[in-house]
């Protein structure tokens, strides 16, 4: 009995202990993590918009909306964009889209997922990496993400054909505007399933987002002051 | 002399994975990349030293029936504090390495030791064991992963490493953690075996 009682008493202590020291670290880097987790949302958010565009952060009052952004340049309007998610081969892969209110997609980026490597996680493949010896020199490479550039400038209202064919990346400028015109992209090799999650997520949070926060675009008779009556509001 | 003695215990004569072949699960998943493989070893380093040295700090206060309650009680709440501050410091880390972090808390190393070294040794021998264990882990981590990248993906940092060369996916690929801890662990074996001849 007495042992229970020591025993007892021992693992009440060290849990307390445990306990203090966790939440005091939690207080002490709370403000820190907040701050991490909204540099990083803040920093994909401006990746989808073009340069020196002024970003306002939406929160609909309605249950079940999602948080958007609304990019705007000289008070005109410049596109929305919103965080989705879709299932991928196993695991959910969630991406930043922005658009027009006519459906345009703007631009695309994946923010995390968990695909298969060199199948399915080539939805975030760099096509042209710098190389190493050139970043020790100093010289910054450029990032060329070229399964989601191919959906820039296609229509997210209506659905995104996909094609199976030579990848994107090699296509000439001709073959890909022939694919822009049917609203097309170019599946990855051996990652249909990952290609397919990446345009159903978009093409389903492109259009739930205008069907329910902007209701008149839907119908394609979205004009200038009707956006801006659907800002005022929101 | 001591410390280099202890060094060379925790990185070549004791290496805990090439040697103890411990903490095989993480070094398979997460050595995918450079950074990754870096950024987990320091993670399970800094659990092992702290957890070592509270465990051999407050082991005459820890009956022998509930002291691996105990001591486990103490890894969960490093590897928790651990997890905030990486959280506040290096999210995209945090990021890629997953439930990988949260799974510090059962990782072979540092149960065996705190089982081995941490009930048995004095306090400070047993930071000393902690950090030359740490040392081998990430060093281990950090090999593996950096043939796994550069072969595998022909990147490093992100960086392209040689011009025209066709990577070999499979290494970055499950199978091929296995396969590059499976021949880095068969050279360490020779030269042991050669050296004990």
């Amino acid at each position: 009995m007495n042992d229970l009682i020591r025993h007892t008493i021992i693992l009440v202590a060290l849990s307390l202990l445990a306990g203090i020291s966790i939440s005091i670290v939690n207080k002490q880097t709370e403000n820190r993590r907040i701050s991490q987790t909204r540099r990083i949302q803040m920093s994909l958010v401006e990746s989808v918009f073009p340069r020196l565009t002024e970003i306002e952060k939406i929160v609909p009052t309605a249950p079940n909306r999602r948080p958007y952004w609304i990019g705007k340049k000289n008070n005109a309007l410049v596109g929305y964009a919103c965080m989705g998610s879709h299932r991928g081969y196993r695991t959910p892969i969630n991406f930043i889209v922005s658009f027009l209110p006519d459906g345009t997609i703007l631009n695309l980026k994946i923010v995390t997922h968990t695909e298969t490597l060199a199948i399915g996680a080539r939805i975030n493949e760099n096509s042209s990496p710098g190389y190493l010896w050139a970043s020790f020199l100093g010289r910054r490479s450029s990032e060329s993400l070229w399964f989601c550039e191919q959906f820039s400038g296609l229509s997210g209202i209506k659905p995104i054909q996909i094609k199976k064919q030579r990848e994107w990346r090699t296509l000439t400028q001709t073959q890909k505007s022939t694919l822009r015109n049917e609203n097309s992209i170019t599946a990855l090799t051996s990652a249909t399933i990952s290609t397919r999650g990446v345009v159903q997520g978009v093409h389903e949070t492109i259009t739930e987002f205008l069907s329910t926060n902007i209701p008149a675009t839907n119908e394609n008779k979205a004009t200038k002051d009707t956006m801006q009556c659907s800002l005022k509001m929101n | 002399m001591f410390f280099k003695n202890e060094l060379i215990r925790g990185i070549i004569t004791q290496n805990p994975l090439f040697v103890l072949v411990l903490g095989l699960c993480p070094a398979v998943a997460v050595t995918t990349s450079f950074t990754n493989g870096i950024g987990l070893g320091i993670a399970v380093g800094v659990v092992l030293v702290c957890s070592n040295t509270l465990i051999a700090a407050l082991r005459f206060l820890m009956p022998q029936r509930i002291r691996s309650i105990c001591a486990i009680m103490i890894i969960a709440s490093c590897v928790t504090i651990v997890h905030f501050y990486m959280k506040a410091f290096a999210p995209g880390l945090v990021t890629r390495l997953g439930i990988f972090i949260p799974l510090i808390a059962v990782n072979c190393i540092i149960l065996t030791r705190s089982e081995t070294i941490a009930f048995k040794v004095p306090l400070f021998r047993c930071f000393i064991d902690g950090v030359v264990m740490a040392v081998g882990y990430t060093l281990s981590l950090g090999l593996i992963s950096f043939i796994r990248e550069v072969f595998g993906s022909n990147t490093l940092f992100g960086h392209r490493v040689v011009p025209f060369y066709n990577p070999m996916t499979i290494l970055i690929l499950a199978p091929g953690g296995f396969f590059v801890i499976a021949l880095i662990l068969s050279i360490t074996n020779y030269i042991r075996l050669n050296r004990r001849k």
